[in-house]
C-alpha cells in the first residue's frame, strides 16, 4: 500500500495523551553524521533509537497534550516532511510495544495477556530452540562492580590500554618465535583429554574475567550494569553480563570500548599465558598456559573478535562504523533489494539508509553469512576427527539453521507475504525459477568427473643394480654415466673365501667321483652311498660357482650406469649381498606408478575414457597417457616415499610408521606407460595423474561423495 | 448452540465486556483455523447433520395430528407451557424443542395459512442450532425462519432477524407479523430513516427485523455510548449512583440472530469495515478537490501514473511525484498542498474518481448527491461514503455540493461483530463452497437442506458475443421471440448503467419493459409483483438478484414460466445463480440463460489472455474455460483479500492496543 496522510484509524489515537515513562533516559548520538534519539530504557535495559523526526512527536509527549494536537501542530510547521498519520499510529504502536510509553485511560487488557503469554512463550522458545542463548539471570552486579571500582579504575583508562598493549606486543613476539612448536598437531593437542579437562576449568573463569571487565569498562564510563547470570553455550556453563547500558553512551569510542572488553580480557590473559608457556618446563604449568593461549588467544581471533560473527568484535565494529544492528539491517536491506528490483514490488518502502551503510550492508551480510558458515562446518569437521556422532551433530544442527531455516523461511514469505501480493507471480516464478534451474542444472547438466592421483616415475626392477653375493669391489669396468648395453659386466666383486670354497668343492667332487668309481669296481653295497655323496658335493660346488658368476654385475637394461656412491669411493669397498651397487637408469621413463584411493578405484577402474598426466615442476604440459597395466593390485604400503604426505605428496601415511610408508587405507595400484614427451622425465619424480570419466550432472557427482562419506564413517 | 469455539475448543463461551450478552473475540492460531477450514469443508459435505435434522423433523411433523386438534387459546397455553422447558434446559430438551416447533407449524397454517414444508422444519432446527442453512433458491427462506425466532423468543432471547437491506426487512416482517403475533410476541423492524428512540423501541420487542448494516451501525453506537465503560459491574454501578448510564443502549444483547442472505453479508459485504462517521465543516474543502481534481487532470498516464484494474488502485511514479510538486508550486498552492504525504494522497485519490470511478455503476447522482451503488445488490446505500475525502473527490467531480469531510467514530468489520453473537445462524442459497470460510471465520458449520419439489428449470447456456452492442442486439432478440410467445421475461444487468443501456435497445425495438434499478426503488414491490404476469419484461440489476419473490400467474406457468436473461457473469457464479434463482421457485417451471459480452469487465480484468483466444478461437471448450478461469480467479481474490482483511483487522488490533479497547 501506498504511504497515506490520513488514517481511518486515526479515531483510535487522536484524543490520546501520552508520555513517556518516567524511566526512559533520552540521549542524542550522532551516527555517520546524523542526528538521533536514544531511548535507554532502564527497567528493561534496553536501547532504542528513533530519528530526529520521531523525536518531534516523542518529544511533545508530555502527558498533557493529546496526539492530535501534536501532530496538527507538526504538519503547521513542518510543510514537506510533516508526518503522515499512519506514521504518527506507527510510532507509537512501536513506543508501547516497547514499552516506553504510558497514558491515561485502562489499557486492552485481553491484548496485555495476550501479550505477556507471547513473550513468556517466545523466550522459551528461544530458549528451547537456540541453545548457543540459554541465559539465566542470576545476580545484580552492580553494587559489587560500584564498591570494586576503585580498585581497577586505573585498568579502565588509557593507562589500562597501554598495559593491554605491552602486553599483548610481548606476546605476540613470543608466538611468533615459538610458532611452530606452538601450532604443530593442534587438533590433536586441542582434543587431548587433559586439555579437554583443564578447559573445563580455565574457560568458564576466563570468560568470568571476560564478562567483568565489560562490567567494569560500563561502570567505569558511568552505565549501569544491573545483570549478571549463566549462558549455556552448547550446554557449556559460562557467565555472562548485560552490559546494554554502554550503547546509550554518547562517545562512540566509550561505546566501543566497553564492546571490545572481552577481546582486551582474553587476549591479555592469551599473552601472559604464551609468555609462562614458552618459559615454563614441559609439566602441568605449561599445559595450562598452552590451554589458555588456545582460548583466550585463537578463540578471539576466530570467533569472539571476528566481527562477522556476532561477539565482541561485531559489536565494536558497529560502534566504530556507527551502524547499530548492523547484521539485522543489513539482512533486511538485502531483502529490500531483492524484492523491490528482482520482484519489482515497487511499492515496498526501503528503511532509511545511508550510501556508506548500504554499501556496508551489501558487504557484511553475504560475507557474515559466508564466515558463519565456515566456522560452523569447521568446528564441526574438527570435533568429527574426535567425537563423530557429536560432530554429525553439530553439523546437522549448524546447517538446519543457517541454510534450511532461512530458505524456508524466505520461501514462506514468497508465496504467502501480503507485501509480495501484487508481483506474487513475478517473486514465485523467480524464486522457483530459479530454484528449478538450479536443480535441474545439479541434476541434468553434464559437469565433466575426473578422478585426481598422484604417481611416480617408475624406475623398473631390473634397471637395479644389486650385488648378487657380498664381496670387495674388484673392478669398475664402466664409468659414472656411461651407456651401457643390456647384459654389459658393471663390475666385479671379489671375495677370496668364495674363490678357496670353489677349489675346495672342486676337490670334493673330484673325491666324491673317485669313491664311487672304486665302490663300483670293489663293493658294490657303497654304490649307493657315494652317488648321494657326489650329488651333494656337485650341487655345493655348483652353489659356489653360481655364487662367483653373481660376482659379476651385469646392466639388466640398456641405459647410463649411475653407480650409488661416487664411482672413486667404490674400488675395494665391501658390499653385501642384496646391496645396491647403483643404477642403470634406462634411456627413456617408460612407466609411471600410480596409486588410487580406495574411494575411486571404482570409477577408474570403470567408467576411464582417458589418462591425462602432469609432471611436477612441468605443470603446464599435460600429457595424454595410457594405462599400462589394467589390473590393479592393493597395497597397503606406498610404492614410493614421495608419495607419502610427509614428503609432500597426497596420500596419509600412519604416524605410527616411523619410514613413512605404510598407508593409512588402502590403495590400488597402477602402472601408466607414459608418452614419448615424458621420455626424459626424471626417475621418482612425482606425476599428477588426472583420470577422465567422462561427464556426469553435479548432483550425482556430489551424491556419490555423500554416500561414501557415510559408508566410509560407519562403516569404520 | 455452535460446537462451542469451535470444535477443537472446550467449554463456555467467554462473554465479551459489554453490559449485555455478547461473545468476546476469538483468538485462534493459524493451525486451528487452516483445521477448522478443512472440517467446515467436511462437515457440509457429510450427512450426519442432515440427517439429525432429518430425524427431528419428522418428530415434529408427527406431532401434527396433535396440534391440529387443539384450539387456538389451546394452542398458545401449550406454547407458553413449553417456555419454563426452553429457558432452563436449552441443550438437552429436545421433546419441548420439538413440540415448541409444532405449534409453531400449526400456528402458521392457522394464522398465515402457510403450513411449514417438512425441509422448511429441517432448515428452521438448523438455525435454531446455530447453522448455516443452505436452501434452494425459492423454497420460503421467510418462513423457514419463523419457528426458530418463535421458539427463541420464547426462550427469551433477544432474536434479530437480519436482512440484506430495509425492503426486505419490512416486507419479511410484515409477511410473519400474524404469526408471531398469535404466540404474544412483538416485531419491530428498523429502517434507516428511524430516529434513536424508535430504534430503540424496535430493539425492545422480542424479534427484530434489521438490515445488516442497520445492526451493526446500532451496535457501534452502543460501543461509543458506553465509552470504555463497558463491563456489566461498572455499567450497572453507574447507573445506580447517576441515575442512568448516560445515553441508553439500542440493542438488549447480541443473543440470536438468524441472518438471511447470509454468503451476502458474510462474505461480499464483509470485504470492507463498517465506519460510524460524523460530517465535519471545512470551508475550505470544495476549492481543495477541485484543485486536486484540476492537477489531477493535468498528469498522464503511465507517464506520472499508474492504474492498476485488477486491485483497483492508482499508484504515482516517480515522474508523477515530481510533476505534481513542480505543479503545486506553480499554482501556489498551500495548506495541505506543502505537505509531501498529504498532496500524493490528494492526487491519487483525484486520479481515483477521474480513472475508476464511473457514475451509474460504483455511485449515482440523484438529488443533488453523490450515492453509492452496492456493487453486490445494485441498490443505493444512501448513509454511505467512501472513506478518506474520496467521496468529496467525486462530489466535486460531479459538480455537487462538496459535503463535510467525514471523519470516523468507530469502525468494525462484519467478521468481527457477526462473530460476536452467543448464537449465531444463516440461510442462503448458495453457500457450500463458502462452508470452509463460514466455518473458520464466523464458526458456523454449513448444512445442506433437500428440495421440497424437484427443480423443473431447464438452463439454456450461455451465449458469447463479441461486444456490448452485440449484446444488447442479441438479448433484445431474444427477448423479443419470448415476448412474442406471452412468457414473461427478467433481464439481469451488473450495473445501473448498464439497465439504462439494455432499456433503451429494447426501447428502441418497441418491446414493453420495465426498469428495476437503484434509482427507483421505491416502485420496487410494484414492479415485481408485475414482473412475473405475461408478457412482462423487467430489465433489473442485481436488486432483483436476492430476496425478490417473482410470482409467475397460472397461465405464464402453462407457457413455461419465468425466462431469466443473465447479461453479465459476475464475479461470483453464486451471485449468477442467485439471479438464475428468480425462476423454478417452489417446483415452477422456467428457464434460464446468460448472454454475455466477450468485453464484459470480469474477462478483461481477470483473464485477459484467456479472452484475446477466445476473440480468434471462439468455440465452446475456451469460452466454458474463460467463464470458470475468470470467476474462479476473481473469487479467489476475493477470498484472498478477506483473509488478509481478517488477518490485518487482527494485526492492527495488537498494534492499536494502547490505545485502549476495541469496538
Amino acid at each position: 500500500m501506498a504511504e497515506s496522510f490520513l488514517s481511518t484509524l486515526w479515531y483510535r489515537v487522536a484524543g490520546l495523551k501520552p508520555r513517556l515513562r518516567p524511566h526512559v533516559s533520552v540521549h542524542r548520538h550522532r551516527y555517520r553524521g546524523q542526528p538521533w534519539y536514544v531511548l535507554h530504557d532502564h527497567a528493561s535495559g534496553r536501547v532504542h533509537r528513533f530519528t530526529p523526526g520521531a523525536w518531534m512527536l516523542i518529544g511533545q509527549f508530555d502527558g498533557s497534550r493529546s496526539v492530535d494536537e501534536i501532530w496538527r501542530a507538526l504538519a503547521d510547521v513542518q510543510d514537506n516532511h510533516a508526518p503522515g498519520q499512519d506514521d504518527v499510529i506507527r510510532l507509537l504502536s512501536q513506543l508501547h510495544q516497547n514499552d516506553l510509553i504510558r497514558y491515561q485511560g485502562s489499557p486492552d487488557v485481553a491484548d496485555l495477556l495476550e501479550r505477556h503469554e507471547r513473550n513468556a512463550r517466545q523466550i522459551i522458545k528461544q530458549n528451547l530452540t537456540n541453545p548457543m542463548s540459554f541465559r539465566i539471570p542470576l545476580w545484580d552486579p552492580d553494587a559489587f562492580l560500584r564498591r570494586t571500582l576503585p580498585a581497577v579504575r586505573w585498568l579502565t583508562g588509557w593507562a589500562g590500554f597501554c598495559l593491554w598493549l605491552a602486553v599483548v606486543v610481548a606476546g605476540l613476539a613470543t608466538a611468533a618465535v615459538h610458532w611452530p612448536a606452538l601450532t604443530g598437531n593442534l587438533a590433536e593437542r586441542v582434543f587431548a583429554a587433559q586439555n579437554l579437562v583443564i578447559s573445563l576449568v580455565t574457560y568458564p573463569l576466563l570468560k568470568a574475567f571476560h564478562e567483568l571487565t565489560h562490567g567494569y569498562l560500563t561502570r567505569a564510563r558511568g552505565g549501569e550494569v544491573r545483570e549478571m547470570g549463566i549462558m549455556f553455550l552448547v550446554f557449556f556453563p559460562v557467565p555472562y553480563v548485560d552490559a546494554s547500558a554502554a550503547a546509550a553512551f554518547r562517545s562512540k569510542w566509550h561505546r566501543a570500548a566497553v564492546s571490545a572488553g572481552g577481546i582486551f580480557a582474553e587476549t591479555f590473559v592469551a599473552a601472559v599465558a604464551v609468555m609462562v608457556w614458552a618459559a615454563a618446563e614441559p609439566g602441568f604449568v605449561r599445559a595450562i598456559a598452552f590451554n589458555l593461549v588456545l582460548i583466550g588467544g585463537m578463540s578471539t581471533l576466530a570467533i569472539n573478535g571476528n566481527p562477522l560473527l556476532k561477539f565482541d568484535g561485531y559489536y565494536v565494529l558497529t560502534d566504530l562504523v556507527e551502524i547499530p544492528n548492523l547484521a539485522q539491517r543489513a539482512n533486511k536491506w538485502w531483502g529490500h533489494v531483492v524484492q523491490r528490483y528482482l520482484f519489482n514490488a515497487r511499492t515496498l518502502k526501503a528503511d532509511p539508509a545511508t550510501p556508506g551503510e548500504k554499501a556496508w550492508f551489501a558487504f557484511y551480510a553475504p560475507a557474515a553469512w559466508a564466515y558463519r558458515m565456515v566456522v560452523m562446518v569447521g568446528i564441526a569437521l574438527l570435533v568429527a576427527q574426535r567425537f563423530f556422532i557429536l560432530g554429525v551433530l553439530l553439523a546437522i544442527w549448524s546447517v538446519f539453521n543457517s541454510v534450511v531455516k532461512p530458505i524456508a523461511k524466505h520461501l514462506r514469505h514468497v508465496v504467502t507475504s501480503p507485501s509480495l501480493r501484487k508481483v506474487r507471480k513475478r517473486a514465485v516464478g523467480l524464486t522457483f525459477g530459479g530454484i528449478a534451474v538450479l536443480a535441474l542444472a545439479l541434476l541434468l547438466v553434464p559437469l565433466p568427473l575426473r578422478t585426481d592421483t598422484e604417481g611416480v616415475i617408475w624406475l623398473p626392477e631390473d634397471a637395479v643394480v644389486r650385488a648378487g653375493s657380498g664381496g670387495f669391489i674388484a673392478d669398475l669396468p664402466v664409468a659414472e654415466g656411461a651407456e651401457v648395453a643390456r647384459g654389459a659386466i658393471l663390475a666385479r666383486l671379489d671375495d677370496p673365501p668364495v674363490e678357496t670354497r670353489v677349489v675346495v668343492f672342486a676337490a670334493r667332487v673330484d673325491e666324491a667321483r673317485r669313491r664311487l668309481q672304486r665302490a663300483e669296481a670293489e663293493d658294490r653295497s657303497e654304490i649307493a652311498a657315494a652317488r648321494v655323496q657326489l650329488a651333494e658335493a656337485e650341487a655345493q660346488w655348483q652353489r659356489e660357482r653360481e655364487r662367483r658368476l653373481r660376482q659379476t654385475l651385469h646392466a639388466g637394461v640398456a641405459g647410463r650406469f649411475r653407480p650409488a656412491i661416487p664411482i672413486s669411493d667404490m674400488a675395494g669397498r665391501w658390499v653385501g649381498e642384496g646391496d645396491i651397487v647403483g643404477h642403470v637408469l634406462p634411456p627413456r621413463a617408460e612407466v609411471a606408478r600410480l596409486l588410487v584411493p580406495q574411494e575411486d578405484i571404482a570409477l577408474v577402474r570403470e567408467r576411464t575414457r582417458a589418462v591425462e598426466v602432469r609432471l611436477l615442476g612441468r605443470m603446464d604440459q599435460r600429457h595424454e597417457a595410457s594405462l599400462a597395466r589394467s589390473v590393479p593390485q592393493a597395497t597397503a604400503v606406498l610404492p614410493a616415499a614421495a608419495l607419502g604426505e610427509v614428503a609432500g605428496g597426497r596420500f596419509q601415511t600412519d604416524p605410527a610408521d616411523p619410514e613413512g610408508a605404510t598407508l593409512l587405507s588402502q590403495a590400488f595400484l597402477y602402472d601408466l606407460a607414459l608418452p614419448e614427451a615424458l621420455a626424459d622425465a626424471p626417475f621418482g619424480m612425482r606425476v599428477l595423474v588426472r583420470f577422465d570419466h567422462g561427464f556426469e550432472p553435479a548432483g550425482w557427482q556430489i551424491w556419490r561423495r555423500v554416500r561414501q562419506l557415510f559408508l566410509r564413517q560407519f562403516n569404520a | 448452540m455452535p460446537e462451542v469455539q469451535g470444535l477443537l475448543g472446550f467449554g463456555r463461551p467467554s462473554r465479551g465486556i459489554a453490559p449485555y450478552a455478547e461473545r468476546s473475540d476469538p483468538r485462534g492460531n493459524a493451525v486451528d483455523l487452516w483445521l477448522e477450514r478443512r472440517l467446515g469443508w467436511l462437515e457440509a459435505r457429510a450427512p450426519l447433520l442432515r440427517r439429525r435434522l432429518l430425524r427431528r423433523a419428522d418428530q415434529v411433523m408427527a406431532l401434527e395430528p396433535e396440534f391440529r386438534a387443539l384450539s387456538d387459546d389451546a394452542l398458545r397455553a401449550a406454547a407458553q407451557a413449553l417456555r419454563p422447558r426452553l429457558l432452563a434446559r436449552r441443550r438437552g430438551d429436545v421433546e419441548a424443542l420439538v413440540r415448541a416447533f409444532a405449534a409453531v407449524r400449526e400456528a402458521s397454517d392457522r394464522v398465515l395459512g402457510k403450513r411449514h414444508y417438512k425441509v422448511q422444519v429441517m432448515g428452521a432446527l438448523g438455525l435454531y442450532e446455530g447453522r448455516m442453512v443452505e436452501m434452494a433458491t425459492g423454497e420460503g427462506k421467510t418462513l423457514t425462519a419463523t419457528p426458530a425466532a418463535v421458539v427463541a423468543a420464547l426462550a427469551g432471547d433477544p432474536v434479530h432477524v437480519v436482512t440484506v437491506n430495509d425492503y426486505l426487512a419490512a416486507r419479511d416482517a410484515e409477511e410473519t407479523r400474524p404469526l408471531y403475533g398469535f404466540f404474544g410476541l412483538t416485531v419491530g423492524v428498523i429502517d434507516s430513516d428511524m430516529d434513536p428512540e424508535q430504534r430503540r423501541d424496535a430493539y425492545r420487542c422480542d424479534i427484530t427485523y434489521v438490515s445488516n448494516a442497520n445492526l451493526t451501525f446500532d451496535y457501534l453506537r452502543d460501543r461509543i455510548a458506553l465509552k470504555a465503560r463497558r463491563g456489566q459491574a461498572r455499567h450497572r454501578a453507574l447507573a445506580l449512583t447517576r441515575g442512568g448510564a448516560g445515553q441508553p443502549l439500542m440493542l438488549r444483547g447480541l443473543a440470536f440472530a438468524i441472518v438471511d442472505e447470509a454468503d451476502s453479508v458474510f462474505v461480499d459485504e464483509a470485504r470492507t469495515p463498517l465506519i460510524l462517521s460524523t460530517t465535519a465543516d471545512d470551508p475550505e474543502a470544495a476549492q481543495l478537490y477541485a484543485d486536486a481534481l484540476a492537477l489531477a487532470r493535468s498528469l498522464t498516464e503511465p507517464a506520472d501514473f499508474r492504474i492498476d484494474r485488477m486491485n483497483r488502485q492508482v499508484e504515482l511514479t516517480e515522474a508523477g511525484k515530481r510533476r505534481l510538486t513542480e505543479r503545486a508550486r506553480a499554482a501556489r498552492l498551500s495548506g495541505l498542498w506543502a505537505i509531501r504525504l498529504a498532496r500524493e494522497e490528494l492526487a491519487r485519490q483525484a486520479l481515483s474518481a477521474l480513472h475508476l470511478f464511473e457514475s451509474g455503476r460504483e455511485y449515482v447522482v440523484r438529488e443533488g448527491k453523490v450515492q453509492i451503488v452496492d456493487e453486490f445488490t445494485g441498490r443505493i446505500m444512501p448513509d454511505r461514503s467512501w472513506q478518506g475525502g474520496l467521496h468529496q473527490m467525486i462530489e466535486a467531480r460531479e459538480a455537487v455540493e462538496v459535503t463535510g469531510r467525514k471523519e470516523t467514530l468507530a469502525r468494525i468489520t462484519y467478521q468481527r461483530f457477526f462473530r460476536r453473537y452467543m448464537r449465531l445462524s444463516g440461510m442462503t442459497g448458495t453457500g457450500m463452497e463458502l462452508a470452509a470460510e463460514f466455518r473458520d471465520t464466523f464458526d458456523l458449520t454449513t448444512v445442506r437442506i433437500p428440495r421440497h419439489r424437484p427443480l423443473k428449470t431447464r438452463q439454456l447456456g450461455a451465449t458469447f458475443v463479441r461486444d456490448e452492442p452485440a449484446k444488447w442486439q442479441a438479448v433484445a432478440e431474444r427477448v423479443a421471440a419470448l415476448h412474442g410467445a406471452g412468457r414473461p421475461v427478467l433481464i439481469g444487468t451488473r450495473s445501473v448503467e448498464a439497465s439504462q443501456r439494455c432499456a433503451a435497445v429494447l426501447e428502441a425495438r418497441g418491446l414493453p419493459h420495465e426498469v428495476l434499478n437503484a434509482t427507483q426503488d421505491r416502485a420496487e414491490a410494484e414492479i415485481v409483483a408485475e414482473a412475473g404476469r405475461r408478457g412482462a419484461i423487467t430489465v433489473a440489476t442485481n436488486i432483483a438478484g436476492r430476496g425478490t419473490d417473482i410470482i409467475p400467474g397460472a397461465d405464464v406457468l402453462a407457457l413455461g414460466g419465468l425466462h431469466v436473461i443473465l447479461t453479465e457473469f459476475h464475479e461470483s457464479a453464486r451471485i449468477d445463480r442467485q439471479l438464475f434463482g428468480r425462476t423454478g421457485r417452489q417446483g415452477n417451471p422456467g428457464s434460464t440463460e446468460a448472454i454475455v459480452a466477450l468485453s464484459d469487465e470480469l474477462f478483461t480484468r481477470f483473464t485477459p489472455w484467456l479472452r484475446r483466444l477466445a476473440l480468434r478461437v471462439p468455440v465452446r471448450p475456451v469460452l466454458w474455460a474463460l467463464r470458470a478461469r475468470a470467476q474462479g480467479r476473481a473469487e479467489a481474490e476475493h477470498a484472498l483479500t478477506r483473509r488478509e482483511q481478517t488477518a490485518l483487522d487482527r494485526q492492527l488490533e495488537r498494534a492499536l492496543a494502547f490505545s485502549g479497547p476495541t469496538e
